[in-house]
C-alpha cells in the first residue's frame, strides 16, 4: 500500500510542511506578542485624547467667526466611530492681565493672558479646589507643564531669576484683571496645577461661563475640540481629519500609523507563511495522490480480497495524520524559544511584556491539524472508494 | 445462495448473444449447485465472473442474489460478502507479485481468520507447491500460481466459488488433485460452485453445463 513512498519522500513532504506550520503559527504567535504589547503601549503612552482645530487662513483675518466649529461640523465629528465623546473649548472673550506684586516671590511679572475651559471630564489632573461659584474672588488656574519649564530654563535663567519648583509656584498668588463690554473686575489668580494634554490656560468652566456672560460680546464658535477615542492609531481617523483639513496635535496620530505599518508588516509576514505552508501542502496532497495512484492496482486487488475500502483509506489518513502530528510536536519547542527570543528582544527595545500564553497558539494549530487531517481524508477515502465501485 | 439471472446482456456483448444458453434467459443458480459454463475465448466468461463478483455492472438486465439485486449493494455488503459468501479464483489471479506465495494467502487469511496454518500448509504440499512457499509469487510458473490463488481462494467460508479457468495451466496430475480439494471443500461447506473453461475443455464434473 506506501510502494512508492521513498523515505526520502516521506522525509521531504514531512521537512515541507514542517518549514510552513513554523513560518505560519511561529508569524501567528509573534502576532500576539506584538499586539498585547502594543495594546499595552498605547494605553501608556499615547492618551486617548486628541485636541482637533480648524487650520488659520486668510479668511480668519477678514471674520474671526470662520475659524470655529458650526454645529454641524461638531455633530459630524461626534457621529465618527472613532469618536467616543468630544467637548468644544470654551474661550474667554474678554481682555485678561495678570501681574504679580511687588511682595510676590516672582515680582515685577506682568502678562496679558488668555483662559480657556474644557469640561472637567476631560482635564487629566485633580486639582485640589478646581471649584468656582460666583462671589468667589480666587481662581483657580491650570497652565501647561510646559510653562514652567519654559519660565525655568529659559526666562529664569536669563534673567539670573530663581527657579521655581511646581509645589512653590503653588503658592504663588497673582492679580488678574478682567475687561471688557465697559466692565472691569479685579480678582486674584491662584496656580492649581499642572496639565500634560492641554496646551492652554484653563480656568474652571463655571467661571468662565460667568465672565463671558458679564465681559464677552456675546456667544461664539469654539475654535477648538478636545475628542476622546478608543482608536487613536485608527487610519479612518487621520483619513477623516485630512478630508476636513482639521488639524491637531499629532503626535498620537503618529503613533497610530507606527502602530497601523506594524500590523501591516505582520500581516504580510502571516500570509508569505501561509503561502509557504499552502504550497507544502499542495505536495503534501499530490504527494498522497501519487501514493493513491501508484497503488490503484494494490488497491483494487485488496478491494478484490474482501478488504473494505474504507479500511484501506484509514491507513493514508492515519500516515496523514501521524505526519500531521510529528510536525505539531516539532513546532513546540521552536516556539517556545522563539517566544522566548521575541520577549527579550521587545523588552531590550524598551517595551514592557506580559508573557502571553502558549496555548490558544497550541489550539489553532491542533484545530488547522484536525481540519487538515479531515478533509484530505474524506478525499482520500473517496478516491479509494472508487477503485472499489470502478472495477 | 442463490443466483437468479433475469435477462442479463453485458453491454459489450450487445447483439452478439443470440446462441447463448446464459445471456438473456432467465437462469437461476440455486445455492449448493455446481455448474460449468463452457465457451470459446472473447465469449464473455470473464465477463460473467466479475458481474458475479461485483466488480462490474455494465450489463442489462437483473441479476438477484437471495432476491437481492446485485446492483443495490453497497461496498460494505460487497466486502462482507467477499469475506464470507462468494470465494473466487480469477483468471487473472490478482496475485502481489512482490509478496511471496504464503503471504499472498495470508493476506486473505488473516482478513478473514478463517483457516489454521497447518491446514494451509497442508494444501501447499498437497497441490504439489509445498516447496514454494517462501518464493515470491511473481517468480512462480502460471501453472503454481494458478495453484496458489486456490488456496487462497478457500481461506475463507463460502456458499458459492466462482473459478474462472483455474486449470488452464495445469497438467492432468494436478488439475485432478485441485479438483478433488475443491470437491472436498466445497461438499464440507455446503457450498456451489460456478467454474468457466474452454468449450470441450477438462474440468469439474458439474450437474449442469451450459454454453455462454
Amino acid at each position: 500500500m506506501y510502494q512508492g513512498l521513498g523515505w526520502v519522500r516521506l522525509g521531504g513532504m514531512a521537512g515541507g510542511v514542517m518549514l510552513g506550520w513554523w513560518l505560519l503559527f511561529g508569524g501567528v504567535h509573534l502576532a500576539r506578542i506584538a499586539r498585547q504589547t502594543l495594546r499595552e503601549q498605547r494605553d501608556l503612552l499615547a492618551p486617548e485624547y486628541l485636541i482637533v482645530n480648524k487650520p488659520v487662513g486668510l479668511a480668519g483675518l477678514l471674520k474671526a467667526d470662520t475659524a470655529g466649529f458650526t454645529e454641524a461640523e461638531l455633530d459630524e465629528l461626534r457621529r465618527q466611530p472613532f469618536v467616543r465623546s468630544l467637548a468644544p473649548f470654551q474661550a474667554g472673550r474678554f481682555a485678561v492681565r495678570a501681574s504679580t506684586g511687588d511682595e510676590s516671590l516672582v515680582p515685577g511679572l506682568e502678562s496679558d493672558l488668555f483662559l480657556e475651559a474644557v469640561p472637567d471630564e476631560y482635564l487629566d489632573f485633580e486639582p485640589a479646589q478646581w471649584r468656582w461659584a460666583p462671589g468667589m474672588t480666587e481662581v483657580p488656574i491650570v497652565v501647561p507643564r510646559d510653562y514652567l519649564a519654559l519660565y525655568n530654563f529659559g526666562y529664569a535663567a536669563s534673567r539670573n531669576l530663581p527657579t521655581i519648583s511646581e509645589s512653590l509656584i503653588r503658592l504663588v498668588r497673582f492679580e488678574l484683571r478682567l475687561e471688557g463690554q465697559g466692565q472691569e473686575a479685579q480678582m486674584t489668580g491662584r496656580i492649581a496645577g499642572f496639565s500634560q494634554r492641554l496646551p492652554t490656560i484653563l480656568v474652571p468652566w463655571s467661571f468662565l461661563e460667568w465672565a463671558n456672560g458679564k465681559f464677552g460680546p456675546g456667544a461664539s464658535r469654539p475654535s477648538r475640540v478636545i475628542l476622546q477615542t478608543d482608536r487613536p492609531s485608527d487610519p479612518a481617523l487621520a483619513a477623516f481629519l485630512a478630508a476636513r483639513s482639521y488639524q491637531c496635535n499629532a503626535e498620537q496620530l503618529r503613533a497610530g500609523r507606527r502602530a497601523w505599518m506594524m500590523r501591516l508588516l505582520l500581516t504580510v509576514v502571516g500570509g508569505f507563511g501561509l503561502v509557504v505552508l499552502g504550497l507544502a501542502l499542495w505536495i503534501l496532497g499530490l504527494s498522497i495522490e501519487l501514493l493513491v495512484i501508484r497503488n490503484t492496482d494494490r488497491l483494487r486487488r485488496l478491494i478484490l480480497l474482501g478488504y473494505h475500502p474504507s479500511w484501506l483509506a484509514w491507513h493514508y489518513v492515519g500516515l496523514l495524520g501521524a505526519l500531521l502530528l510529528a510536525v505539531n510536536l516539532s513546532a513546540l519547542l521552536p516556539l517556545h524559544w522563539l517566544a522566548r527570543l521575541a520577549a527579550e528582544n521587545l523588552e531590550r527595545a524598551g517595551y514592557a511584556v506580559e508573557p502571553i500564553a502558549l496555548w490558544p497558539t497550541l489550539a489553532l494549530m491542533a484545530l488547522a491539524s484536525f481540519g487538515l487531517v479531515a478533509g484530505p481524508g474524506a478525499w482520500i477515502r473517496r478516491q479509494v472508494i472508487r477503485l472499489g465501485e470502478g472495477g | 445462495m442463490e443466483l437468479a439471472f433475469d435477462r442479463v446482456e453485458p453491454a459489450p456483448l450487445r447483439g452478439q448473444t443470440a446462441h447463448s444458453q446464459v445471456w438473456g434467459h432467465a437462469i437461476v443458480f440455486p445455492a449448493g449447485s455446481r455448474t460449468v459454463v463452457r465457451a470459446p475465448s472473447g465469449a464473455g466468461k470473464t465477463t460473467l465472473i466479475s458481474i458475479l463478483y461485483g466488480l462490474r455492472s455494465d450489463y442489462a438486465g437483473r441479476i438477484r442474489l437471495d432476491g437481492r439485486d446485485l446492483r443495490e449493494l453497497g461496498i460494505t455488503e460487497w466486502a462482507l460478502l467477499r469475506r464470507r459468501r462468494l470465494g473466487l479464483v480469477p483468471q487473472d489471479l490478482q496475485l502481489f507479485d512482490d509478496l511471496t506465495a504464503w503471504e499472498n494467502v495470508e493476506l486473505k487469511n488473516r482478513l478473514t481468520r478463517h483457516r489454521a496454518r497447518q491446514a494451509v500448509e497442508g494444501w501447499f504440499e498437497r497441490l504439489g507447491v509445498g516447496g514454494l512457499q517462501r518464493r515470491p509469487a511473481g517468480t512462480l510458473s502460471l501453472g503454481q500460481r494458478q495453484r496458489v490463488a486456490l488456496i487462497r481462494a478457500l481461506c475463507q467460508p463460502f456458499e458459492m466459488l466462482l473459478l474462472d479457468e483455474p486449470f488452464s495451466h495445469l497438467d492432468e496430475d494436478n488439475t485432478r488433485r485441485a479438483i478433488d480439494l475443491v470437491e472436498a471443500e466445497c461438499a464440507a461447506g455446503g457450498a456451489g460452485w460456478v467454474l468457466t473453461s474452454l468449450a470441450g475443455d477438462r474440468g469439474l464434473a458439474g450437474e449442469r453445463v451450459m454454453d455462454l
